[in-house]
Formats: C-alpha cells, structure tokens, sequence
C-alpha cells in the first residue's frame, strides 16, 4: 500500500480515532475506511498503521478484542475508550483551529 | 522506503514473510509474547485481505498473495517501527501500558480458561480419588492405579471431544493416544516416587512424598497439555511454566482442605470426579471453538 499523500504529523491518531468513533474495526477496515472516506486521497501504509494501533492501545485510548470479521475469520477489532474518545474531541477541536487559522492566512492574499 | 521495501520482501510467500516478521520483532522488541504473536496474526490477516483485495481489482492476477507481500514494508522496517510505538507508549504512559499488556495476559488466559478449569478439574480428579480410597483397606490404598485412570478418563473425554470438535484433524487418534499413554505412565511414576520417598526414613517423609507426587504429576500434566494445544515452543514454554504453577499451587492448596474434610467429603468428592470428566469434556469443547488464529494454533487443525 502506497503512501499517496503524506499525512501531516499527529494527525494519522485522529483520524484512526474518527474511523473507529461509531463503530468498531479491525486494522485492515481502519486503513480502507480512510481511503475511501478521503476519496482514495490517504493511504496509510501498514508500518504505520498497525504500529500506532498498538501505541494507542498501550496508551489507553483504544481497546482491542478479537472477532469474527465478515469473511469468517478472527481479527483484532479496536474501539474508543472513554480517554480515546475525549482525545479525538480535542485532536479534532485542534485541528478545526488550525485548519481555519491557515485558511485565513491563505485568504487574506499577504501582507498589504 | 518504499522501493527498499519490495527489494526486501520481493521473493517472500505469505508464510515465509510472517515468520521472518516474528524473528525481527523477537530480536528488536521487548514485549510480552502474546502482543508479539497479536501484532503478527494482524499483518498476517493484513496480507489475507490485500491479497483478496488484488484479486478482486485484477482476477488476472497470477499470484495476488506474491504481490500482496511484495506492497508490505520490510519486516525488519516494521519490527523496527513496532519498537519505536512500543517505546514511545512507554514513555507516554507506562502505567497504562503495564496495565495493558496484564490485560492483554488476562484475556488470553480467559480465552483458555475453560482450559485452565480442566486441568484444576483434572488435579482435583486425581486428589478425590485418592481420598475416596484413603477409606479402603489397606491393600486397596495400595491400588495406585487410580490416578492412572483418572487420568485415562480425563484423557478418553479430551481426545473424545477433539475428534467431534474437529473430526478432519490429522493428528488424532494415534497422538492423542501417544499422549494418553504418556499421561498413564506419568501419573504411576508419580505415584511410585510418592511411595519411594515416603518409604524414607525421616521426619517429613509423608509431605515429602505428597510433594513429590504433586511435582511429578504437575510436570506430566503440563508437558501434555503444552504439547496439545501449542505449536509456538515460546508460547508452549510460558505455558508449561503458568501450567506448572497452577497444578503444584492448587495441589497445596487443595490438600489443605482435604486434610480437614477428608472424612466426611471424599464420598461426595467421588461423585465429583464423575461430574468432572463430563465437564473436561464440555469445557474442552468450548476451549476448541474460541481459538484465534495466529496464537495458540491447534495441531493438525486445517
């Protein structure tokens, strides 16, 4: 899996914690789920994915449990903890700051 | 990165890919091994779905699980990026990620602990036998067979239950029978070193011999059971170990009770024994169908 667009620093724990916020998913359904939610923008390559799904469960802020996947076999589906979900507010109130603050400084043309 | 990475896994299958993926993360990273094994079962479904999914983009695809592992990052790139999330969760937060990897311990644990009942159930087995017969005459006592068929028993109801569980395993009949055997001649050696040291002459002759015979059957029961259920020698080593405790731990402790009850219960305790090979087998049955993959692997299972 090719990495299309690089995602900015910090970001990939948001938008796992977005993916994962309704319902839960296993790490394959993680990383097809952004691909197609970002009209195929995002790709995130498995070495970055599956590792930072372990960091976050260590962290506390997912949590994992094995199940049977839609074809039948088990895998490790992750949902938000309660602390997950409380980062994903403030990963997201963060980002909509910063998203707007860069708009405007786009938008304003530069310095007149 | 990319391009060194299918430099790296270009001529590796599926299988191959895996197991150099769990000797990196064996070298490079310091956790726990079921969250070693977990890690690696996920990539391995990774490949699966990668693979499925270039099947169905191009059904002209000659070998889509080649080419799945050619798209994964090197094993030692992501063993290494394994470490790096590992450490960096440490650094973080390492209360929670203790707490974590005793969870992650705990779950596996539960996931076999239909497993770790019948082993108790098969300890408590030998135990009541032995009481029940502490009211026979003394030739009787000397009968030291009955733990060789309580174990027979218990062995009969496990291999029972894996032969309707999984009827087109490949390793039934005769190793389970290898085992049972084995289990047979580990529960009368135990017996016969009991018998030896307590024939010692000195003060805890008798402790001694119960304790003898609790390490014994203990080392027997585990090297079966580790054997049964775990293709892994890392996670059938651990086991073998938890396994080894629990039985010498509930043993002790067990006899602390029977020594009290000894009299009044080993009637009831019998009928037990009975109810326990009923449960071994049920419990057994449960164990069989809750195994995910990539951890515990059952021998001969398809």
């Amino acid at each position: 899996m090719n990495t299309k667009n690089k995602l900015y620093q910090g970001t990939l724990d948001m938008l796992i914690f977005r993916s994962i916020a309704t319902e839960p998913l296993h790490g394959w359904g993680i990383g097809q789920w952004l691909e197609r939610t970002s009209g195929g923008h995002f790709s995130v390559p498995q070495g970055s994915l599956y590792p930072a799904l372990h960091r976050l469960e260590r962290q506390g802020l997912l949590q994992s449990r094995w199940m049977q996947s839609p074809e039948g076999r088990k895998a490790k589906y992750y949902k938000l903890t309660r602390k997950g979900g409380k980062a994903l507010e403030e990963a997201e109130s963060r980002w909509t700051q910063y998203a707007s603050a860069v708009s405007k400084v786009i938008r304003s043309g530069g310095a007149t | 990165m990319q391009a060194h990475s299918i430099k790296n896994t270009q001529h590796l299958t599926r299988t191959s890919y895996i197991r150099q993926l769990r000797q990196e993360i064996d070298q490079q990273v310091t956790l726990d091994q079921i969250s070693k094994l977990q890690f690696v079962a996920e990539i391995d479904e990774h490949i699966r779905q990668l693979t499925r999914g270039l099947s169905e983009a191009d059904g002209c695809l000659i070998n889509p699980e080649a080419r799945a592992v050619e798209l994964m990052q090197a094993p030692a790139e992501l063993a290494e990026s394994l470490r790096l999330a590992d450490q960096a969760a440490k650094r973080s937060s390492p209360l929670t990620h203790l707490g974590v990897s005793i969870k992650t311990w705990l779950a596996f644990l539960q996931m076999r602990s239909t497993m770790v009942l019948a082993i108790a159930a098969t300890c408590f087995a030998i135990l009541s036998a032995k009481s029940f017969f502490a009211f026979m005459p003394m030739a009787f006592q000397e009968f030291w067979i009955i733990p060789a068929i309580t174990l027979s028993v218990f062995g009969f109801t496990l291999w029972l239950s894996r032969f309707f569980e999984n009827p087109d395993s490949k390793v039934t009949l005769y190793s389970q029978i290898a085992w049972l055997v084995f289990l047979a001649i580990g529960a009368n050696f135990a017996t016969m070193l009991a018998e030896y040291v307590e024939s010692l002459n000195y003060a805890w002759a008798t402790p001694g011999g119960y304790a003898a015979f609790v390490i014994a059957i203990g080392l027997f029961i585990s090297v079966t059971f580790s054997h049964l259920y775990f293709t892994d020698s890392r996670l059938r080593r651990q086991f073998f170990q938890v396994s080894l405790l629990l039985i010498t731990s509930s043993f002790a402790f067990l006899a602390l009770l029977v020594s009290q009850v000894v009299i009044a219960g080993s009637g009831l305790l019998f009928c037990l024994f009975v109810a326990t090979a009923v449960l071994i087998s049920q419990s057994t049955r449960i164990y069989l169908t809750r195994l995910p993959p990539g951890q515990a692997t059952q021998k001969g299972a398809p």
